[in-house]
């Protein structure tokens, strides 16, 4: 095989930025091979997905050192035009590349440019179309499709273009565990077709069964280069660069450790099964699989027959009843539209139940305002751009607390004290827009706990977070928790699930269809399938083994109930 | 099936929906630019009752007026108020004379109503334009037209936006009421403080979405052929030129009339050409 691409001693600065962003990247990716390049957030992984697709530094503005070649030719002797024609790219966020409304238009797009003949774009479109199973959907609006669904869209309108490398940055941060899977399945297919697949991704547990490579980006450099099984089977050393190994590989290298096993450790769960089989793993402890439901004192948050109807007829919440309680560490989950938001969008009153009723501290919301409702309950969006509106992050801290009324000196006080909380002690006087994505995120969850909420809701607490920031997001929240309030979260990442929360709930439809303490729900793969959601890899694995009854909620938990030998 | 437009979704089978880009396109343009040619109360009046009818008769779904009820209401206000302050429009009664030389007559409550009827129907024309157009019309429309595909792109990229924007608009402000602010208290002054807050963070996340829709469409090849060509194949009926024509003479013939004929012109007043 030749080399689709080969990247020497490349470096690039931003124009505007202080430092270099690329270090000295050398790299060669083979024709058709399946290339996963991770990483902390802040590494480079998104700027090194800019500089193959050519758009550093054909429309980036920086400074450029080394060279990207594509095809045997340097990228900056080609044209933009011609670079897009042999590699594709995918961005994270599928909403902000359509450009057209309808799916079929959107696909055609990148060919009307390029000035394809018709009859010829009739026949491209529909096999990109076809390849990514979105025949169906073609007269539908994109940005009302599912999460995946948008995606495979964005892909196919890439693919429309036939390009022989397709790059894609972090296509699936923000999809359900389903939409995931759908995305990693069909770029398995593509590989098999030839193309050159060079992914950025965070989920280790989907790029082990299909990367024929991964690539460690770490301040700029490559820090590690191999095969998928000599990459992760180095637990310690990925761990440490801020990366989460597949469950099972980890769960294999603390029972090889324990056991003083000396073998190739599994990195997927197939392997995983048939690499603890072949050790004799027999399981010491099984769960009874019993229910439990928490029902401590009143509840703090009621719904009761709580439905909601959107203005185009959507019934988004179908005759809701769940109380939430003190205390609690709740995790909601359920697949794109499935009726999440929407559900935590009337506890903080901004949304009104359309037939029955939503009470707060035993009031009903309808009869409160949401200023009075958000002094003693916070809520935390997904993408903190939405929450910061100050110019400095002192100020952006402080509103909420002017609002409440309180005085300077007291401000200055519990703004400082949360600061140092989230870890952005110091930079009080930094303007916002100044962070860095992780940091943007913890300010404002700071400019709500600086409220001193009782409760505190928060929506997909880690997307685009890498390890390090969201095992610090999450251990702030479950500090939170043992302060005694009460934590929501809204969630796609299953592994924080079954680490963090004591009670999840499944929707489905407007529907609520489980609810109960994480192994119980875990432990039902067939309901949990109806609302497109599979449990962590380290509760499948105990699945698979044993048996529903043997559902492991961590990789801790799952070595402590296993035994090699015999 | 219906039809996503900008706004809504529309019957596929509404006539609007089923009409030729360059026609449609031609009939939306042409009633905004008729409600601004006409001055005469009756004539605009008519001519508003006729688009809130055509919600109807074009079966498009009135909920997508129910958003802009409350921006007419706070423009009516406006216009009202500015007539009432600061204009000498002459009547044959006058009710008030303010010290600055204003004054208030049977006239300015008229034409302050005039005026309301003109941005209502330019608002109602605008939603029937956003309720019932695609990107794709405004893009093959605009090629109909012979103008650059930049600008039919620039023109239907910042439609759709619209609506991102406004739907980051309020998430913004509903941050803000959740951290105890109330747009709905305080001075202009407090107020628009408040307000100030929101586009703060509409500038960053605009420049943001900016920056990426760039890259995508780069990463599309946008502009990378010197001639582009077009996935759908529209013909042209001599239905849709016979309408587009009428059309062209419609606002043509409101021009003559009101600015050679003084027939569409406020009563009273001269043509002003």
């Amino acid at each position: 095989m030749g080399e689709a691409v080969r990247i020497r001693d490349l470096w690039w600065r931003y124009g505007l930025g202080q430092d270099w962003t690329l270090k000295g990247v050398d790299l060669t990716v083979r024709e058709g091979e399946f290339l996963v390049i991770v990483g902390p957030s802040g590494a480079g992984k998104s700027t090194l997905c800019l500089a193959l697709c050519g758009l550093i530094p054909h429309f980036l503005r920086g400074y450029y050192r080394g060279e990207v070649i594509i095809n045997g030719r340097d990228t900056r002797k080609m044209r933009l035009s011609e670079i897009t024609k042999i590699v594709g790219i995918v961005f994270q966020d599928p909403d902000t590349q359509f450009v057209t409304m309808s799916v079929e238009d959107e696909v055609a797009f990148p060919l009307e440019n390029h000035g394809v003949p018709r009859e010829e774009m009739i026949k491209r479109v529909r096999k990109a179309m076809e390849s990514t199973k979105i025949l169906d959907l073609r007269d539908k609006y994109p940005h009302e499709l599912s999460g995946g669904q948008k995606q495979r869209v964005a892909i196919a309108s890439i693919l429309a273009l036939e390009p022989e490398i397709l790059v894609l940055d972090e296509p699936t941060s923000d999809l359900d565990p389903v939409g995931k899977a759908e995305i990693f399945s069909m770029l398995a297919e593509l590989k098999k077709s030839g193309r050159t697949i060079i992914l950025v991704e965070h989920n280790m547990e989907e790029a082990a069964k299909y990367a024929d490579r991964i690539v460690l980006l770490r301040e700029g450099k490559i820090t590690v280069d191999g095969s998928p099984r000599k990459v992760l089977g180095d637990v310690e050393k990925i761990k440490s660069m801020g990366i989460y190994p597949p469950q099972v590989t980890e769960l294999a290298h603390l029972l090889s450790r324990s056991n003083g096993v000396n073998s190739e450790l599994p990195i997927t769960l197939e392997e995983a099964v048939d690499w603890l089989r072949e050790m004799g793993a027999r399981a010491v402890k099984v769960f009874d699989g019993e229910h439990y439901v928490r029902n401590a004192g009143d509840p703090v948050i009621s719904f009761n027959n709580a439905s909601f109807v959107y203005p185009d007829g959507t019934l988004a919440l179908n005759s809701i009843n769940i109380d939430f309680y003190r205390g609690e560490f709740v995790a909601i989950i359920g697949q794109n539209g499935s009726g999440k938001t929407t559900l935590v969008k009337h506890i903080v009153g901004l949304l009104k139940p359309t037939r029955g009723e939503v009470r707060v501290f035993g009031k009903k919301t309808t009869e409160m305002s949401i200023k009075e409702i958000a002094t003693r309950i916070g809520y935390i969006y997904q993408n903190p751009d939405h929450q910061l509106f100050c110019q400095t992050v002192y100020e952006e801290c402080a509103y909420g607390l002017r609002m409440l009324g309180l005085g300077e000196s007291e401000i200055k006080k519990r703004v400082g004290d949360i600061l140092e909380k989230v870890g952005l002690g110091g930079l009080e006087s930094v303007e916002t827009f100044l962070l860095s994505k992780g940091q943007r995120q913890r300010l404002a969850i700071a400019s709500v706990l600086v409220m001193d909420p009782e409760v505190v809701i928060v929506d997909e607490p880690t997307t685009g977070q890498d390890m390090a920031q969201s095992l610090s997001i999450m251990n702030l929240l479950k500090s939170l928790h043992g302060e005694g309030r009460t934590v929501i979260i809204v969630t796609h990442n299953m592994r924080l699930v079954s680490e963090y929360a004591e009670r999840v709930v499944v929707m489905k439809a407007g529907n609520i269809i489980l609810d109960g303490e994480p192994r119980w729900v875990f432990s039902q793969p067939a309901r949990l399938k109806e609302a497109l959601i599979t449990p962590p890899q380290i509760t499948q694995l105990g699945h698979v083994l044993v048996g529903e009854q043997f559902s492991p909620l961590t990789v801790y938990e799952a070595a402590s109930m296993i035994r090699l030998g015999e | 099936m219906s039809q996503r437009t900008f706004f809504t979704y529309v019957a596929g089978d509404s006539p609007l929906v089923r009409l030729h880009p360059l026609p449609k396109v031609t009939l939306l343009l042409s009633v905004n630019l008729v409600a601004l040619i006409i001055e005469a109360p009756i004539p605009l009046l008519l001519l508003t009752i006729m688009l809130a009818l055509s919600f109807k008769l074009l079966r498009v779904p009135l909920i997508g007026l129910k958003k802009f009820v409350i921006v007419v209401l706070i423009a009516s206000q406006a216009v009202l108020i500015s007539y009432l302050l600061g204009s000498s429009i002459p009547g044959s009664q006058v009710y008030y004379t303010y010290p600055w030389g204003a004054y208030v007559s049977d006239m300015t409550l008229l034409y302050a109503a005039t005026m309301i009827m003109r941005y209502t129907s330019m608002l109602l024309g605008s939603t029937l334009i956003l309720a019932t157009t695609t990107s794709r019309d405004i893009v093959y429309g605009a090629a109909a037209f012979r103008l650059p595909h930049t600008i039919a792109l620039m023109m239907s990229l910042a439609f759709r936006t619209t609506t991102i924007f406004v739907e980051d608009f309020i998430r913004v402000r509903d941050a803000m009421i959740l951290r105890g602010a109330n747009f709905s208290e305080g001075s202009i002054l407090e107020r628009a403080r408040k307000y100030a807050n929101v586009f703060t963070s509409m500038i960053v996340i605009a420049l943001r979405r900016i920056m990426e829709i760039a890259y995508a469409l780069q990463a599309k090849g946008f502009g990378a052929a010197p001639k582009r060509t077009y996935y759908r194949e529209y013909k042209l009926r001599i239905s849709d030129v016979v309408i587009t024509l009428t059309l062209i003479a419609g606002v043509l013939c409101a021009y003559v009339l009101r600015y050679y004929v003084g027939f569409l012109a406020f009563p009273g007043w001269l043509p002003s050409v």
